[in-house]
């Protein structure tokens, strides 16, 4: 029988490190929970019950402990590292696309100014602080970013765009590096 | 130009996707005449001044928004989510 092996969205474009900056491939299993219609209430109380948790409101991220819980667009939110109860399933339609995304974390001090090539969004530290999740593009993707940390975010993107978006991170953070040389 | 997502907050135009008049959401009965679902495909109005048109957030959360705005001094007026409204 043949035997399949994972392999990662990257591949061997990652890690990656320019100047203070650095970025790393995120393995973990990836779900979508979308609630069925009128079953909203009946989904959050079940992950309420038997996760623990409080549904994420836009923009939001709920951690459990290497788990994470975040909104993920106007219909579903997203579990990252922790499998949803299989009770979910029954209010919701329940989808594992752990192989369809590439996650990364990127961190260090000069990561916002890295960020901010890539992104319209406002980052900084005071409209995108830690444990606030959005949706927008880096560059021409459609991207789901999160702030872990002070100077840490995660970017998923579509895993057919994971070299582009090594590619448009890397000359970023040679700009940004290149800035910050001292003369 | 900038629009008012009632979820993302304010963003630039360019994570929208522009899809016509938001006609298109007040569907006629499927027994109406030809002549009514004709003029619901296919006829609009080109007013200079108020509009109300259909924006997808395609690069945000992905809701459909009916977003109110003026065509001559291209101000937008209001931002609402279509969910809810007549499909
Ligand atoms: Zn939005």
């Amino acid at each position: 029988m043949v035997e399949l092996y994972a392999t990662s969205a990257s591949e061997a474009a990652l890690p990656l490190k320019i100047g203070g900056v650095s970025v790393a491939e995120v393995a973990t299993s990836l779900f979508l929970v979308a609630p069925f219609k009128g079953k909203f209430t009946q989904a959050a109380t079940v992950l309420n019950t038997q996760m623990g948790l409080e549904w994420p409101a836009v923009h939001e991220l709920k951690r459990m402990g290497g788990a994470y819980v975040l909104w993920f667009d106007h219909a579903h939110i997203a579990f990252m590292g922790a499998e949803p109860s299989v009770e979910l399933a029954r209010y919701a339609a329940v989808t594992d696309v752990s192989d369809a995304c590439c996650i990364i974390d990127i961190s260090g001090v000069s990561v916002r100014n890295v960020l901010a090539r890539v992104t319209p969004l406002d980052v900084r530290a005071k409209s995108f602080n830690i444990g606030m999740t959005q949706r927008s593009m880096v560059m021409h993707m459609q991207a789901s970013i999160t702030c872990l940390g002070k100077s840490k975010f995660r970017v998923m993107v579509f895993r057919s765009m994971a070299r582009t978006l090594v590619h448009d991170l890397t000359i970023a953070m040679e700009s940004v590096a290149a800035r910050e040389k001292k003369v | 130009m900038r629009i008012e997502c009632p979820l993302c907050g304010s963003r630039d135009r360019r994570e929208f996707y522009y899809s016509g008049h938001a006609s298109a959401l007040e569907r006629p009965d499927p027994d109406s005449s030809a002549e009514v679902w004709d003029d619901y495909l296919h006829n609009r109005d080109n007013p200079a001044g108020l509009t109300e048109d259909l924006w997808h957030h395609e690069m945000g959360c992905s809701a459909w928004l009916v977003v109110q705005r003026d065509t001559v001094s291209h101000a937008v007026l209001a931002v609402r989510l279509a969910k809810g409204d007549q499909l």
